[in-house]
């Protein structure tokens, strides 16, 4: 084999130009554009080789460029929701720039803990995936139990007189957490069965839910906000340990790379399980583990296809392209290694590049209005890809999605609580479940 | 005047407090955008050491069928064998079986493959050495599949020809397994499966070989009938499989078929089969003068027809359902009591007696007629005296008993009287009530050919052979 394959690295760092355009437009996603890239494909055959590390590029850049949207724009994901909030501190002290790029930096020390992987990825992983792979039902929902059960009872700042009251103080925002699980579910047993949006459109069924439970939700809490962002301080001196960089990264990339593995389990899931485990603190560790957790799940997922006799495919990435190339020989995979690597120092150089444009940009506008202008793109985004019944599911997630901030609980539990019926089903008590709500 | 200390994170005025009251920035603690670059340095190093390892590697690793499990399942993997037994033809796909010797025991070393929208001349047959690309199914229960959907995705390497005999592959085991063979042989035989039909191949030692031929082949590639007889002399150059053991030629082209020339039946009377003809196929000709029918074990299914030839104590000839089935629609309804026939057979003892076995495949000759057993006007005249008699009798169904069949549906014993008030049983089995477009009723007036017999207990009944042999007078 040539180096004429060299072209196929050039098709990785187009995808990351299209990547990086798409991710930051506030809740806009490569999966989203996953579905329609094949359909493009089948219309306008290229080497399906070529598609694939396009969209291995898009990926790369969602994971390390949309960082751009989270600091400056406030419009989260399931993935980012827990890089938010310390980012945009960072955003209101003037070193936004300073968050996305350390951020960045955090994103590059997953891709280099995946290339120190990748050698022994063949050996590893399948020997873990035969290992694993009976004991999945039981783990996921072990999961969901540890996740709901380990939710601290929140501080209100003035402890209740009496125990009634302190219990009810302790119950509060621990319960919400509950609500909020299960009418998530409900939601889930709904959405997942009976697709909502119209059927032309149906491989955008959930797009509406993730925005309504986390970017509008974010976004409405900002434009109550009165503030103005203040002047971004564009420095190349980054007042963060290398310490706390290090442990951000590596509990992200295992947080990451274990929801990447795990079906259903999404980043954010395992960045809190990777979180607990290494005792992630601090916002500098939170933003880097964000990151970090952001491109082991999005792009390990991908990578966990095309590893050498494991071919385990996860994620929607990995599904959608799937059904037009499949790694065939070690040499893709290293193909695929090599482009993973170029592509990430690639959108790092963009991110920098856009940190400092949006900087400059956003400094001294209203809050507030920044807030309403997202929000007028997610909207229209939302209704370009799931039309009206799109908007309608929006809101009604939207409402589920403000119980969180309202009664300070965990965000978490809205992922958990839509995608329990897909547990269910992993155990095979849906059908017993719908049948009891009435669906079959 | 000194100058106000600034955090140089934030830009807001720190007091000289650190860290910076405002951000919490530590300037103590801190890293230029160098180290970013450092690491974007070894990351490009890294990916392009790995770019050039992608160049120096292109081998494709297979993967062993023996260590598919249950955790593989929908993985894509490549395997890599030797085609074991196939094609089987169906509607837009193909499939074979794939053997690697990754285990001693064949089945844990053999996978499926199942090649949909197959290209022309992409078609493997058995002996030919394939490297295959797809989709596994190895859910645990059954049997592990692989899916090809590209005709790029497999590679084939077409087999050796090996020059052989019956006899060799006979006597030297698996040796000749999985390789493409050419040998002679003769038509002897046939038994007809659900999905194909086996041929059997003699030499002239006596050594049989089966040939599996798929019914795809007919079907959806040739679109004609194989047209072998039996006693022809073939030359046949294909893939030799097994089954079970027991090694199986697997046609995949009628072209890997060539008669070669006929050998002649000797015809004997039928009445003349004798010891020294059993074994031996020979042609046999006359007029039916009774057909019966012959239930299965476990259903309502039919196993044989037992012709009676000219008389009803000549030895019977025997014809099995499938290969009843494989006559044409005309001669199949041409086979009935009062036709003539001519057709071949095997000799064969059974229970002591003489019997014929209809072998396959071939088209018997066929002359329609008309014949009925003699008629028994008063039923009190059937008794032990005529038992195996064949006899044709009139009367009115004046009952309709059940006798049950265990979970299948009962046998009927009817009760038919005569005109002078006498009466006889009639004993239906099941598997031929049950067919029967318009069954007798009570009261009404049926006719009945059969033999007169004894069955669930009653000594004296008729027993229909055919359904055709129960007819409604009024």
């Amino acid at each position: 084999m040539g180096m004429e394959t060299f072209v196929y690295i050039f098709y990785g760092l187009l995808g990351v130009l299209i990547g990086s355009a798409l991710s930051i437009l506030p809740s806009l996603h490569p999966l989203n554009f996953a579905g329609i890239g094949v359909f493009l494909y089948l219309m306008f055959p290229i080497d399906p080789l070529a598609l694939m590390m396009i969209f291995m590029g898009m990926l790369v850049a969602y994971s390390i460029v949309g960082t751009v949207t989270t600091t400056f724009m406030g419009a989260p994901d399931d993935s980012t929701m827990y890089m938010v909030f310390p980012n945009q501190k960072y955003l209101m002290y003037g070193r936004g720039y300073e968050a996305s790029v350390v951020t960045g930096i955090g994103a590059l020390g997953a891709v280099l803990m995946l290339l120190m992987i990748a050698p022994v990825a063949g050996i590893v992983f399948p020997i873990f995936r035969k290992i694993t792979t009976p004991h999945y039902n039981w783990v996921l929902i072990g999961i969901v139990i540890y996740l709901l059960q380990s939710e601290w009872p929140k501080d209100w700042g003035s402890r209740a007189k009496t125990k009634l009251g302190r219990l009810k103080d302790g119950w509060s925002s621990l319960s919400a957490g509950w609500f909020v699980f299960f009418l998530s579910m409900m939601l889930g047993f709904i959405v997942l069965n009976t697709p909502i949006v119209p059927a032309d459109r149906a491989f955008q069924n959930i797009m509406p839910v993730f925005v309504g439970f986390f970017a509008v939700p974010w976004v409405l809490t900002n434009m109550i906000s009165r503030a103005e962002i203040p002047p971004q301080t564009v420095s190349n001196r980054f007042f963060v340990s290398k310490k706390d960089m290090l442990r951000g990264t590596t509990a992200g990339f295992f947080g990451g790379t274990f929801a990447a593995y795990e079906p259903i389990i999404t980043a954010g899931v395992g960045g809190v399980l990777a979180g607990h485990s290494m005792s992630t603190q601090g916002d500098t560790q939170f933003m880097v583990s964000g990151s970090a957790g952001r491109l082991a799940y999005y792009v390990g997922a991908f990578f966990l296809l095309w590893v050498p006799l494991l071919h385990l495919t996860r994620g929607g990435m990995a599904w959608t392209s799937s059904l037009v190339y499949q790694p065939r020989t070690e040499s893709d995979y290293w193909l695929l290694v090599s482009a993973i690597a170029i592509a990430a120092v690639f959108s790092f150089l963009i991110l920098v590049f856009v940190s400092r444009i949006v900087a400059k940009l956003v400094a001294g506008k209203s809050f507030k209005k920044v807030s309403i202008a997202v929000l007028l793109v997610v909207l229209t985004m939302v209704f370009g890809f799931a039309g009206l019944e799109g908007l309608a599911m929006m809101t009604i997630c939207t409402g589920i999605g403000l119980i969180p901030p309202m009664f300070r609980t965990r965000r978490l539990n809205m992922l958990l609580g839509f995608f329990f019926p897909v547990f269910l089903n992993m155990i095979g008590m849906r059908g017993d479940v719908l049948r009891v709500l009435g669906v079959y | 005047m000194t100058e106000e200390k600034r955090c140089p994170a934030c830009g807001k005025p720190t007091a000289g407090y650190v860290p910076c009251p405002h951000c919490g920035a530590d300037p103590r603690t801190s890293f230029t955008i160098k180290f970013a670059a450092v690491i974007c340095v070894i990351i490009l190093g890294v990916g392009i050491a790995f770019y050039f390892l992608h160049v120096a590697t292109s081998e494709v690793i297979p993967t062993p069928i023996s260590s598919i499990d249950s955790w593989l399942d929908y993985s894509y993997v490549w395997i890599d064998g030797v085609v074991s037994a196939g094609p089987q033809y169906g509607i837009g796909s193909v499939s074979f079986d794939v053997y690697d010797a990754s285990a001693q025991n064949i089945d844990q070393a053999t996978i499926s493959v199942e090649y949909y929208d197959p290209a022309e001349n992409t078609i493997p047959a058995v002996g030919d050495h394939v490297l295959a690309f797809g989709q596994l199914r190895a859910p645990v229960g059954v049997d592990k599949e692989l899916r090809i959907s590209f005709p790029s995705d497999l590679q084939i390497t077409r087999a050796q020809l090996v020059q052989t005999t019956i006899s060799d592959i006979v006597s030297t085991g698996s040796s000749l397994w999985f390789k493409r063979v050419a040998l002679n042989g003769t038509v002897t035989g046939l038994r007809p499966l659900a999905s194909a039909k086996i041929y059997t191949l003699s030499d002239s030692e006596g050594n049989e070989l089966q040939l599996y031929v798929h019914n795809g082949l007919e079907t959806y590639v040739e679109k004609r009938p194989i047209g072998l007889k039996v006693l022809d002399n073939v030359t046949v150059t294909t893939g030799l499989s097994q089954y079970a053991g027991v090694p199986q030629l697997y046609l995949s082209d009628f072209d890997e078929l060539d008669v070669t020339s006929s050998e002649n039946v000797q015809e004997v009377p039928i009445q003349s089969l004798n010891e020294n003809l059993v074994g031996d196929i020979v042609k046999v000709g006359g007029k039916i003068v009774f057909v019966e029918a012959v239930g299965g074990s476990t259903g309502l299914e039919m196993s044989e027809r037992l012709l009676s030839l000219d008389n009803r104590y000549n030895p019977s000839v025997t014809i099995s359902d499938g290969l009843f089935k494989l006559l044409s629609d005309e001669n199949q309804a041409l086979l009935k009591r009062g036709a003539t026939i001519g057709l071949v057979g095997k000799v064969q003892t059974y229970r002591g007696a003489y019997r014929l076995e209809w072998v396959g495949p071939q088209v018997p000759d066929l002359t329609p007629g008309e014949y009925e057993p003699p008629s028994v006007e008063n039923f009190s005249t059937i008794t032990d005296n005529l038992k195996d008699e064949l006899v044709t009798i009139t009367g009115r169904v004046v009952d309709n008993l059940n006798i049950t069949a265990g979970q299948l549906p009962s046998h009927r014993l009817l009760t038919l009287q005569d005109n002078f008030g006498g009466s006889v049983r009639v004993y239906i089995p099941n598997f031929l009530y049950e067919r029967m477009q318009n069954p007798p009723l009570t009261g009404q007036t049926v006719k009945v050919v059969g033999k007169v017999t004894s069955a669930s207990g009653y000594p004296v009944v008729v027993q229909p052979g055919v359904m055709e042999d129960v007819q409604r007078v009024s």
